[in-house]
């Protein structure tokens, strides 16, 4: 074919052109360490980039949520495991003045004993994490119970609702993590109990403190069903903390092998294309240096 | 005698038509790289010869005409080619700048600010009650709402660009097709006297690759050599010495000031992507990010509504309601929403106003956060996709059930296949128009080795025939020193 002398030089023109293009392509690639830097780069990719990105970020989302979930229930458990102490103290009262050898005195002593067991079961029920009442259902700023006496029996009101709190542990998941004192503190009849031992001892009466110790039986496994409630909760909790972490750590790695250059490949490529540059100058040179007036005078 | 006489006629003959024939040669390695330029040749002929007695006698050479190498088939396809090359050269231009509004390969996108959005949903719903908590989800409602803004802001000032664009290449069109015209004219009168004026159609082929790059044409060739341009669909431009001017009003576009709209005429070249571009591309994105903000304060405001603030208030707004229609964005048309957005006067600086609470609103109730943060994951959300087709001339819109976050993915994956298929049109024409060029000058394109042993060749013959008159003198010589 015959050749014009411009669109020789032309051809050397796009040609270099192209090759320098590929060059910034590939540079950019190093320099970013991204395979993708904008959406035409590698729509599909990008696209599921973004996919795993959002799922990473309630994974992380619902990881933080656990670990606030996580310190309800660690609260809850210990102040049900206290409270449950208390209830083996006041037992242990009740039983030994229940017999015959004690005397009113002491039964006075004792009295006072377990006023200060209910105190501290009150005291219990308002524990409060980072500024919220965790007992008294939706309630949050109320302290859930109330010291009271009813009909010259001191006991505890209950000021909270009957709601549960709930936290999102994954999609559509939801966990209880605060029931309300309603289900975990009152219906054990925990506060009416004391106080009417602490009644009975002051009356120094017998029957009226073995009646008690059947109720604080019945209480005993109150609290150990709620304790055993609140580990399952929190063992689902550890549970599904597993399952997110190698969730994340999949997530993550999917996400590298879209959006991270590798880098071999791409230093190869550029050294093929530094090859090709550089031939294509070495060539385009030599050829243009080719022309019949070096020949003729 | 008239033997020698006619041996310094002849080798009179032979040195102008060499001179003649060294000029154009000169002509050719001057043009060597003008755009457009098509290398010239002087047609040499033999005179007629003349009657001795029984014999005819040569009566040397003479230079008959200069003729162009030009092959008018590549050139058109060149025409054409050019015009859609520049067409996705245009779009892939403004395509991936409207790739960069869209960038969520950087950390700044729409995607984690609606993540960030969500999250802080998330964090109000593990403690309703704290003010921070609260402040935080404000905070990043705002950032939201001023990421759907800008992103319409920049969607909008794009499309002014267009505008802009189109304004200025009118009038180059204008300038081309009046000087076509007159180009026209003075071809016809050049070639009056049957030769051809080669250099004016050299200009004149040039004129018209101008005009193919702003917008595509066909054109014809009279008996005279005028010619006629039109748009490809008819639409006259240039006939013999008239043409027809475009104009720009507003959006619309007028031919030969008739106030009569002829946009949707023009296609093809530079005017025909900004106007594909203005008129289907960018709105159909504006549409859908419209649809995307009207969906989310939608979704968000139905459930925020219903629920209750920390002091046990209900019916508050998130989001600033939609307008009434026939204003918009409305309830039913989301039209202008993505500018809108804005968190409402109910809750703006007033964290409190947050209803996250589904039955009371107590410190502790996050019925209602955990409603609206399921938004996110929600694929049952009725959200409508728009599409233009035939510059705004149809538009349709399909509704889909999806999440809102899949949703804005389609979208970036679709601007991202956009802007690579026009980067990869452009490839394929360039390659395709590179490979014509090469074609057209391998006709016509100057060629220095070729023109060099030319200008030997024509040297060699004016010095044998300067010394085919020194011959014809010598002899004269010997003639008249007879004694």
């Amino acid at each position: 074919m015959r050749v014009a002398t411009r669109s020789f030089y032309q051809g050397i023109q796009e040609r270099i052109l192209r090759l320098s293009g590929d060059l910034k392509r590939i540079n950019e690639k190093i320099s970013s360490g991204k395979n993708v830097n904008r959406p035409s780069d590698d729509p599909l990719s990008l696209i599921d980039s973004l996919g795993l990105k959002a799922s990473l970020s309630q994974l992380e989302q619902y990881q933080r949520n656990m670990k606030r979930g996580e310190s309800w229930l660690n609260m809850s458990e210990s102040v049900l495991s206290q409270t449950l102490q208390l209830v083996d103290r006041a037992q242990e009262i009740a039983i030994q003045m229940a017999s015959d050898t004690q005397s009113g005195e002491s039964r006075t002593y004792a009295a006072t004993e377990v006023g200060h067991l209910l105190d501290q079961a009150i005291s219990l029920g308002n524990t409060r994490l980072g500024g919220s009442y965790i007992f008294s259902g939706y309630r949050t700023g109320t302290a859930p119970f109330l010291k009271v006496t009813v009909g010259g029996i001191e006991t505890a009101q209950y000021d909270g609702d009957a709601n549960d709190f709930r936290i999102l542990i994954g999609k559509g998941e939801e966990l209880t993590v605060g029931k309300n004192g309603q289900a975990v503190l009152m219906d054990s009849g925990i506060f009416d109990t004391l106080g009417r031992l602490k009644r009975a001892l002051e009356d120094n009466d017998r029957s009226a403190i073995g009646q008690q110790i059947d109720q604080l039986r019945g209480a005993q496994d109150d609290f150990n069903n709620g304790i055993a409630d609140v580990g399952a909760r929190t063992s689902r909790l550890e549970g599904k903390r597993e399952i997110l972490n190698y969730l994340d750590l999949n997530l993550k790695e999917r996400l590298s092998q879209i959006e991270d250059a590798d880098y071999a490949r791409v230093v190869v490529e550029l050294r093929e294309k530094e090859l090709a540059y550089q031939a294509a100058l070495l060539s385009s040179t030599r050829i243009a240096e080719l022309t019949i007036l070096n020949y003729i005078r | 005698m008239s033997g020698i006489r006619n041996v310094i006629d002849i080798a009179k003959g032979a040195l102008l038509a060499n001179q003649k024939a060294i000029s154009v040669t000169s002509h050719n390695i001057a043009n060597v790289n003008t755009p457009g330029y098509t290398r010239q040749r002087m047609i040499l002929e033999s005179n007629p010869p003349y009657f001795a007695d029984r014999l005819k006698v040569g009566m040397g050479v003479r230079a008959d005409s200069v003729v162009q190498y030009t092959d008018q088939f590549i050139n058109r396809n060149i025409h054409q080619k050019t015009s859609l090359l520049k067409e996705y050269e245009t779009k892939a231009s403004v395509l991936s700048q409207m790739e960069t509004i869209f960038n969520e390969t950087n950390e700044q996108g729409l995607v984690r600010a609606m993540n960030e959005f969500w999250n802080a949903w998330q964090d109000v719903a593990s403690n309703p009650g704290g003010f921070s908590e609260r402040t935080a989800l404000l905070a990043k409602g705002e950032v939201l709402t001023r990421r759907f803004q800008s992103m319409n802001e920049s969607l909008y000032q794009i499309k002014r660009e267009m505008n802009t664009n189109l304004k200025l290449s009118i009038r180059e069109v204008n300038r081309l097709v009046k000087q076509i015209a007159e180009l026209n004219e003075k071809i016809v009168f050049a070639e009056s006297d049957q030769t051809a004026a080669n250099d004016l159609r050299d200009q004149r082929a040039n004129h018209i690759e101008q005009l193919s790059e702003l917008v595509g044409n066909v054109y014809l060739t009279d008996q005279h050599g005028a010619l006629t341009v039109m748009s490809e669909d008819g639409m006259i431009l240039v006939d013999g010495k008239y043409y027809w001017e475009l104009s720009q009003d507003g959006n619309a576009i007028y031919w030969n000031g008739i106030a009569s709209d002829i946009s949707r005429k023009l296609q093809n070249g530079k005017i025909g992507a900004w106007l594909d571009l203005r008129d289907e591309t960018i709105p159909e994105y504006i549409a859908n990010l419209d649809e995307l903000a009207g969906t989310l304060m939608r979704e968000v405001n139905t459930l925020h509504l219903a629920g209750y603030t920390l002091s046990g208030e209900t019916g508050k707004y998130f989001f600033e309601n939609f307008k009434t229609a026939p204003d918009t964005p409305n309830a039913s048309d989301f039209t202008g929403a993505a500018s809108y957005i804005r968190l409402s006067s109910d809750v703006k600086g007033i964290p409190a106003n947050i209803a996250a609470g589904g039955v009371s609103g107590a410190p502790g109730d996050n019925e209602n956060a955990m409603r609206i943060l399921s938004i996110q994951t929600d694929g049952s959300i009725q959200i409508r996709k728009w599409n233009f087709d035939q510059r705004g001339a149809s538009i349709l819109s399909t509704l889909q059930a999806e999440t809102l976050d899949d949703y804005y993915r389609m979208l970036v994956g679709e601007i991202g296949v956009l802007t690579d298929e026009s980067a990869e049109n452009q490839q394929f024409t360039q390659a395709f128009l590179a490979h014509l060029s090469e074609l057209r000058d391998s006709v016509s394109g100057v060629n220095l080795d070729e023109e060099m042993v030319e200008l030997m060749k024509v040297q060699r013959a004016h010095e044998a025939a300067s010394k085919l008159v020194a011959i014809a003198d010598e002899m004269l010589q010997s003639l008249l020193e007879m004694r």
